[in-house]
């Protein structure tokens, strides 16, 4: 009863506040602006993911006659679908690149980002939810409380308070959910119009149970930052000394941890560069079998090992065409070769993600966005699934190539054998499915964990100061 | 009602308050005189259970104010010398929240008639407490005592800046508690209130309750002299 009317008093100090409805009203505008952003870029992105999917399916089914080797060099597109969670939370995705180039003997890498396509200066603070808030609602709610219980000690109110009965904790009790509701005003509007959006859109329930989620994510945050505003307040002899205290964990938190461990991650754990990247690819594709090359020593002896399986002297004596047959067994090579050196690249995105993940013990704010990111399905993790997926699409799609070149190209050649739109028709097409799970690796849970444990943490802090600060002098 | 036994509290080796006993009956206004330093405020502190005790026991209503911190605190209302209101509500919504604190509900009404009693203007009660002057942040002081049926009063200075006008309102409102039944404890500088308003004056120096008079027995002049040569000690 007295902890609500505190509160209450709270709340109705906040909205009374012009400085504190001014800044709420530009969060409300800066939350609008940047879901309107977010709706216009997903929509014109889904429009262009359709096309450009439509585009690529057509150029080939309608390649004309051709040898199927040929097609495989002549290739396709895989296309990334845009998440509709990044209307909240892009993560990643638009430095990821959102098409694959498929063809034959090569796994490329992702291009087209939409970040090569913007100025530096938009790279540098795109506004969007989760940029808010990550950022700003910490800055506001620092901003809003942070004389919150020390200016109640400054004005006298303290002792006049405490000669009601009020104890230090009822007292900070209340103002911590004062502030709580404060947060849930500027929040709230989000959350609906979230779930108004999502109920509007074509997604399913999935997507609105991730939103949730991820909404849930951000309040443990919010949490986080409020019991630390708090505890800071109550502890602090000046509201000055408070306000310091709580900008400089702000600006440590937001701006110089997450920076300071992108440099160390990049650092400890670097990515190779392309060039070295596909030289070391080279190498390693010399001590295995090429598929354009009948008379390598490979080639040769991959040749005689399927004579003597098949007990004949001539390649033109077997049932099938050979080369088809060399062409996907180089292909299959190639893919293995290819898988290991994109694995080394992915087990450095890994340790640089593990990285993020410990460092998040020093900022909450790291913990929160990877947590948001993996939700919403925008995080590295959601990318590498659907390049894995791309990747088992180009096999098949060769190896339906090869098998139309092993069993219908006449001898032992391929030159002369050329298939056409039916064929191309009948090849199998790409339509990336997003996983059901929520998560798709456990070690993306670690931020989520590491979130709850900055939140029990804060909360014990705060318990510690009330305690503290209880006893009679 | 208010009971000091041989009450003491010593801060860092220096005596506050020395083996102090004091006893306020049900319609009394005891006025506490001394210089800064004196004692007064940190008596009023052993009473609210702000600060602990060194020895003795500090009772209202006969509680120990630190074994029943809650009940005690129920049975009185403290007015500082600057009563901090919250500036961005009214004095109907302050005293709504601190009546709230002790658990009483009040309408805009029954706020309203309770602040009508501590002779706040009706023009007052629905401004911001921001543009109130000191004398009508009391005088909501007083509406909470009067609201929360206070059976003590402690006072620290509460007359200090005001005018003249306000404080006699102020008097006048003391007056008017004690004939409601309740006790009060004033800590003051002011001589001629004390002698105006209260029923019987103690002057403390250093510490020490060093005299205690019945504020009939005495006049101006009397109270000033003794209170002087207490000082002179």
């Amino acid at each position: 009863m007295v902890v609500l009317s505190i509160a209450k008093n709270e709340l109705k100090k906040y909205v009374r506040d012009n400085v504190v409805t001014t800044l709420g009203i530009f969060l409300l505008l800066l939350l609008s602006v940047s879901v309107y952003t977010g709706v216009t870029y997903y929509k014109s992105m889904a429009e262009q993911h359709a096309i450009a999917e439509e585009v690529a399916r057509i150029q080939w089914e309608n390649q004309g006659e051709k040898n199927p080797h040929s097609a495989a060099h002549y290739g396709t597109f895989a296309f990334k679908p845009v998440s509709i969670l990044s209307v909240f939370d892009p993560g990643v995705d638009k430095y990821t690149g959102v098409s694959i180039f498929l063809e034959a003997h090569r796994q490329n890498f992702a291009a087209n980002s939409i970040a090569e396509d913007k100025d530096s200066a938009r790279r540098f603070a795109e506004l969007t939810p989760s940029f808010i808030f990550a950022y700003l609602f910490p800055l506001f709610l620092i901003l809003a409380g942070f004389r919150s219980v020390i200016s109640e000690k400054e004005s006298g109110m303290y002792r006049f308070l405490k000669s009601q009965g009020v104890t230090n904790f009822q007292l900070v009790s209340g103002k911590t959910l004062g502030l709580w509701g404060i947060l849930i005003l500027l929040f709230l509007p989000f959350l609906l119009i979230g779930i108004f959006f999502l109920m509007l859109t074509d997604s399913s329930q999935n997507d609105v149970f991730r939103f949730l989620l991820t909404a849930g994510i951000w309040l443990i945050y919010f949490g986080i930052i409020i019991n630390i505003t708090i505890a800071v307040s109550a502890w602090v002899k000046s509201s000055g000394s408070a306000m310091i205290l709580l900008l400089t964990l702000w600006i440590l938190s937001t701006l110089l941890v997450p920076r300071l461990i992108t440099n160390l991650a990049t650092n400890i754990y670097p990515v190779p560069n392309t060039s070295d990247f596909y030289q070391a690819i080279r190498t390693d594709l010399l001590e295995g079998i090429d598929g354009h090359n009948p008379y390598s020593e490979h080639s040769a002896a991959f040749r005689d090992s399927i004579l003597v399986a098949y007990g004949v002297e001539d390649v033109s004596e077997l049932p099938f065409n050979f080369r088809g047959l060399m062409l996907q067994e180089g292909e299959e090579f190639e893919k293995r070769i290819y898988d290991h050196h994109f694995a080394k690249i992915d087990a450095i995105h890994q340790q640089q993600i593990g990285l993020f993940t410990v460092s998040s013990v020093l900022s909450p704010t790291l913990a929160a966005r990877l947590s948001s990111m993996a939700i919403a399905g925008t995080d590295m993790h959601a990318f590498n699934h659907f390049t894995a997926d791309a990747e088992e699409y180009r096999i098949s799609l060769m190896r339906e190539l090869n098998m139309d070149l092993k069993l219908n190209a006449v001898g032992d050649r391929v030159v002369g054998y050329t298939t056409g739109s039916d064929f191309f028709a009948q090849n199998i097409s790409f339509t990336y499915e997003r996983p059901d799970r929520v998560l798709l690796d456990r070690s993306q849970l670690s931020p989520i964990l590491m979130l709850i444990f900055w939140f029990f943490l804060s909360a014990v802090m705060l318990i510690v100061v009330t305690k503290r600060s209880e006893v009679v002098t | 009602m208010i009971q000091a036994l041989k009450l003491s509290k010593t801060y860092n080796g220096s005596t506050a308050v020395n083996a102090l006993d004091l006893h306020i009956n049900k319609s009394e206004i005891y006025c506490l005189l001394g210089a800064n330093g004196a004692g007064k405020t940190t008596t009023i502190n052993l009473f609210l259970n702000l600060t602990a005790p060194s020895s003795g026991i500090a009772k209202i209503a006969g509680l120990d104010v630190t074994t029943n911190p809650l009940e005690t605190k129920q049975k009185l209302t403290y007015i500082p010398e600057n009563l901090m209101l919250y500036p961005k509500l009214t004095g109907v919504e302050n005293l709504q929240f601190f009546c709230g604190l002790s658990g009483i509900k009040l309408n805009d009404k029954e706020a309203e008639i309770y602040l009508k009693e501590s002779g706040l203007q009706e023009d007052a009660r629905h401004k911001r407490v921001e543009n109130y002057s000191k004398g009508m942040r009391q005088k909501v002081g007083i509406a909470l005592a009067i609201a929360r049926s206070s059976e003590v009063l402690l006072l620290d200075e509460p007359t200090s800046g005001l005018d003249p006008a306000a404080s006699n309102d102020f008097a006048n409102l003391l007056t008017d508690m004690k004939e409601r039944g309740a006790a009060i404890l004033m800590a003051t500088h002011d001589l001629f209130r004390a002698k105006e308003t209260g029923t019987r004056i103690g002057i403390m120096n250093k510490g020490r309750l060093v005299e205690e008079l019945k504020a009939e027995d005495i006049t101006h002049s009397d109270l000033e002299k003794i209170y002087l040569n207490h000082m002179k000690e």
